[in-house]
Parts: structure tokens; C-alpha cells; sequence
């Protein structure tokens, strides 16, 4: 029997493992999820106030620009963009029992989590969902020999597979597949393609370090850095599917500086215009917009943009000062 | 198989309960012993080797339904483990303390050897982590093991 579950196909073999999940080690993964949430009270002050201070600087970028885009995408009557939502959980890592590159997240099918779903930290890639429970998911990461992605220099003009390699020990990333005329750069930042539908496109997710060495004739491979060390994967989003409409939210909402009533009323989307019709939002409040997906051109209404009232800027918190 | 108490059975369950209280519950991992594979590499003694392979079955689904994919791995290792611990009775007695500790320290040592093979892990990082970091963690649990029952066995 043990050697049938070996061979058994995954469905089944998870369908037990999910069982005995959530019902005999229930009471365990419970006070698990209670572990973390205690262990996370606890963090670092320093690296979280860095942490807020660095997206406070980024939303303050942003928020400007977000605002010109959606007048000039209104005014070439373009329909709006679709950003996705994203459910914020913490990694588990799994105990022992050869579990390199697999995790726990604190976040499951109950918060909106979706098999599949793409899973970043603040400085990029880390992975994506493989099995999703109640309460609870598991997630493969970048060091996981089943992680593959298809992958692109920023500037979209070298494009590639990426796959895990343990080289001298350390667990790192190479690029397989880019064509032989062309030489990269070390330093050279490294996204997600988009390509295959499994992420999203434009995810960072490391630096080229050099050449593999070893190519073939018609091709080279990069060893790459990813930006995401393991130790970094703590704290992570795991991406859903996109909103259907921002409802007049904007930056400037979520940084309480203009009141909802004095929102622009963007137009609705016309229904079968989306390319997630049909598609339900994630369950979950945890749910939150994050930065737009450019969605296809279609025409609409063009709207006129009501007068936006000028109010001072509300800092959210204290700014850390540099030491 | 009721040469023990039923004080031994409850002894057993208390090491399964801490072992999942403690890696996983509490979050220790490593820094806990593994004594899911103590308390059974204790009770396999007891049992025939049918039951005891049925135990390991069992303890092994329990064990790997934390790790997906790898659900197998583990029922297999503690189902083998599981026939040869009732065999190993034949060839010492409880009370021999040294060589109950050598045998908590090879049977966790040849847990990690077949759950590795099982996977096919031990060609990716395996050979490494089974000659350096095995060995350490098998002489961690045999010494909590050791522990344990010398408690258990005080207060039986």
C-alpha cells in the first residue's frame, strides 16, 4: 500500500493529504496560523518602518502619474485599466522531509487564493501556488526543481526559460535558451515574459551574474540572481485575478487625501468587454488593488473630468529619517 | 503485543502529539527532535511486525500530508522501518540502553535514506545532507528518544 501511494497520481495522492489535513492535523495547522501571526507582532520595527517608508515613497511617485494616465486613457477613450487584487500572506516553511523549495502560506481558498496564483515579495518573484485548503495553501519557490518561467530582459528584447540550478552550493537561477548573437550584460534585470500564462508579465525576478558556460551552438545561458533570497520570503502577496473595476477608487482615495464623494466616476466597462468576464473576484476583504495591468484598447464614453479639489498632502505616518 | 501498559501506548501518543505541537505547531522545525519517528521506532518493538507495519502506514500518511507531493515517501520508510523495528527485538532487550540509542539513531537514519531515494531528492542536494546533516539530526532524536523513555520508564 505505501509503495501504491507513491505511485498513485498526484490528484489522489492530495486529495488524501488534504483530507488528513483538515481533519486530524487541523487542530495543529490552527495553532500554526496562530504562530505566525504572533512570531510577525514581533518583527523587526526597523526593517517594517523601512519597509513602509519605501512604499510610502513609491505611492507618493505614483500617485501623480496614476492620475495623468487615467485622464489621458479617458480622454483617448480607452477603457480602464484592470489591476489586479492580491491577498497578502505569510510563508510557512514546511519542517524537514525534503521540503527545499516547498512552503506553507497563511492564506487559502477562504481568502481568495487560486492554484496557480502567482506569489511576489517586495523585490519580486518568489513563486507560485500549487495546492490550495480552506484556511491554508502550499506553494512552490524559485528553488523547487519544478519551477520554470518564461523569462525577458526588460527591455523585451531577449527572451528565455528560467530554471533552478544548485551551483557551488548556492541555489540560483539560469536562463536557458537566449539566442547566441546576443550577449547580456551582468547587472542585467530579468522579468517575467508573460509568456505561457502561468505569471503575470513584468514580475522582476533577478540580475544576470555571467554566462553558464556549457552552451550549445545555437544558444546561451545565463546564471541569475533572483531578487528574492529565501530568507526573504517571509511576508508575500499571492496575486488573483483582476478587478473587474476600480469603482472610482484611486491612489489618492487609498491615501485618504480626496474624499470618495469628490471621485471621478470612471465609466462602467461594457459587459463581454473584460478579459475576466465571467470571472468571479476572490472572496476575501484582505483583497486590495495593486499595481494596473494594461488592459486592451477599446473605446468608450469619453468622459469629462470633473474639477479635483486641491487639498495638502497627509503624510500616513513618521518618515524615518536616514541613519 | 501487551508485553507494555497501556501507559507505554499513552507515552507513544504524547511523543506523536509533541512532535507536530513542536515543528509544526510551534513552529520549531529542526530544532525540535524528530519524534514522530522516535515514538514509533518504540512502539514497532511492541508489535508484530504486520501491525507495526500498518502503524508506520498510518503515521507515514499523517507525516507527509505536510509536505505535498511527497505523501508516499514517508508511509513508505516508517511501513519498512515498521517490520524491521519488530524484528529488532529479537536481538535486544529494552533495558539495554546503548543499543536502544544505536537503534533510534539508525532506524531515524535509514528513515531519511529511504524518504530521500523515495523522492529521488537524494540526487539533487541529498548526498550532502544525508552524510552531514543526517547523522546530526538521528543522534538528536536518539538522544531525545533516550530521554524519554528513561522518564517514561521511571514513572512506569
Amino acid at each position: 500500500m505505501a509503495l501504491l501511494l507513491i505511485y498513485v497520481p498526484n490528484t489522489y495522492r492530495e486529495q488524501l493529504a488534504r483530507g488528513v489535513r483538515e481533519t486530524v492535523l487541523r487542530p495543529v495547522l490552527a495553532l500554526q496560523r496562530g504562530t505566525v501571526e504572533r512570531q510577525a507582532l514581533f518583527a523587526d520595527p526597523v526593517q517594517l518602518r523601512a519597509e513602509r517608508d519605501s512604499l510610502a515613497a513609491f505611492l507618493v511617485g505614483q500617485a501623480g502619474v496614476s492620475a495623468e494616465n487615467r485622464q489621458l486613457r479617458e480622454l483617448l477613450g480607452l477603457r480602464q485599466r484592470l489591476p489586479p487584487s492580491f491577498v497578502p500572506a505569510e510563508i510557512v516553511r514546511i519542517p524537514g522531509r525534503v521540503s527545499e523549495g516547498y512552503f506553507e502560506l497563511t492564506a487559502g481558498r477562504d481568502q481568495g487564493v487560486t492554484p496557480g496564483a502567482s506569489i511576489v515579495a517586495a523585490q519580486g518573484l518568489v513563486g507560485r501556488v500549487r495546492e490550495v485548503d480552506g484556511a491554508v495553501a502550499f506553494g512552490i519557490d524559485w528553488m523547487n526543481t519544478e519551477f520554470r518561467s518564461s523569462a525577458m530582459t526588460v527591455d523585451g528584447e531577449v527572451y528565455g526559460i528560467l530554471e533552478p540550478r544548485r551551483i557551488g552550493g548556492e541555489a540560483l537561477l539560469v536562463l536557458t535558451g537566449t539566442p547566441r548573437h546576443v550577449e547580456l550584460d551582468a547587472g542585467t534585470m530579468i522579468v517575467t515574459s508573460g509568456h505561457g500564462g502561468v505569471f503575470p508579465r513584468g514580475i522582476p525576478i533577478g540580475t544576470v551574474i555571467g554566462p553558464e558556460g556549457g552552451e550549445a551552438e545555437w544558444q546561451r545561458n545565463y546564471v541569475v540572481r533572483p531578487l528574492v533570497s529565501p530568507a526573504e520570503m517571509a511576508y508575500v502577496l499571492v496575486l488573483g485575478e483582476p478587478e473587474r473595476s476600480l469603482e472610482g477608487r484611486d491612489l489618492a482615495l487609498a491615501w485618504g487625501i480626496r474624499p470618495d464623494t469628490a471621485a471621478p466616476q470612471i465609466p462602467e466597462v461594457p459587459p463581454g468587454s473584460s478579459g475576466v468576464d465571467g470571472e468571479e473576484e476572490p472572496a476575501g476583504g484582505g483583497a486590495v488593488t495593486q499595481s494596473p495591468e494594461p488592459a486592451e484598447p477599446q473605446l468608450a464614453r469619453p468622459a469629462a473630468l470633473p474639477p479635483q479639489p486641491r487639498q495638502g498632502l497627509r503624510l500616513l505616518g513618521e518618515v524615518a529619517r536616514p541613519q | 503485543m501487551n508485553r507494555v501498559g497501556w501507559g507505554f501506548w499513552v507515552f507513544v501518543a504524547l511523543l506523536i502529539a509533541l512532535h507536530f505541537l513542536l515543528r509544526v505547531g510551534l513552529g520549531y522545525e529542526q530544532l525540535a527532535p524528530d519524534l514522530l519517528v522516535v515514538a514509533f521506532l518504540l512502539a514497532a518493538r511492541q508489535l508484530p511486525a504486520g501491525y507495526a507495519s500498518g502503524l508506520g502506514l498510518l503515521l507515514g500518511i499523517l507525516d507527509g500530508a505536510l509536505v505535498p507531493y511527497a505523501l508516499g515517501a514517508s508511509a513508505l520508510a516508517l511501513t519498512v522501518l515498521g517490520f524491521l523495528g519488530a524484528r529488532s527485538r529479537e536481538l535486544f532487550a529494552d533495558d539495554n540502553y546503548l543499543l536502544l540509542a544505536i537503534y533510534l539513531f539508525v532506524g531515524k537514519w535509514t528513515f531519511d535514506l529511504i524518504v530521500f531515494l523515495a523522492t529521488g531528492e537524494v540526487f539533487r542536494a541529498g548526498a550532502g545532507y544525508l552524510l552531514l546533516v543526517s547523522p546530526l539530526t538521528a543522534l538528536y532524536a536518539a538522544a531525545a528518544g533516550l530521554i524519554g523513555f528513561t522518564v517514561y520508564r521511571a514513572f512506569a
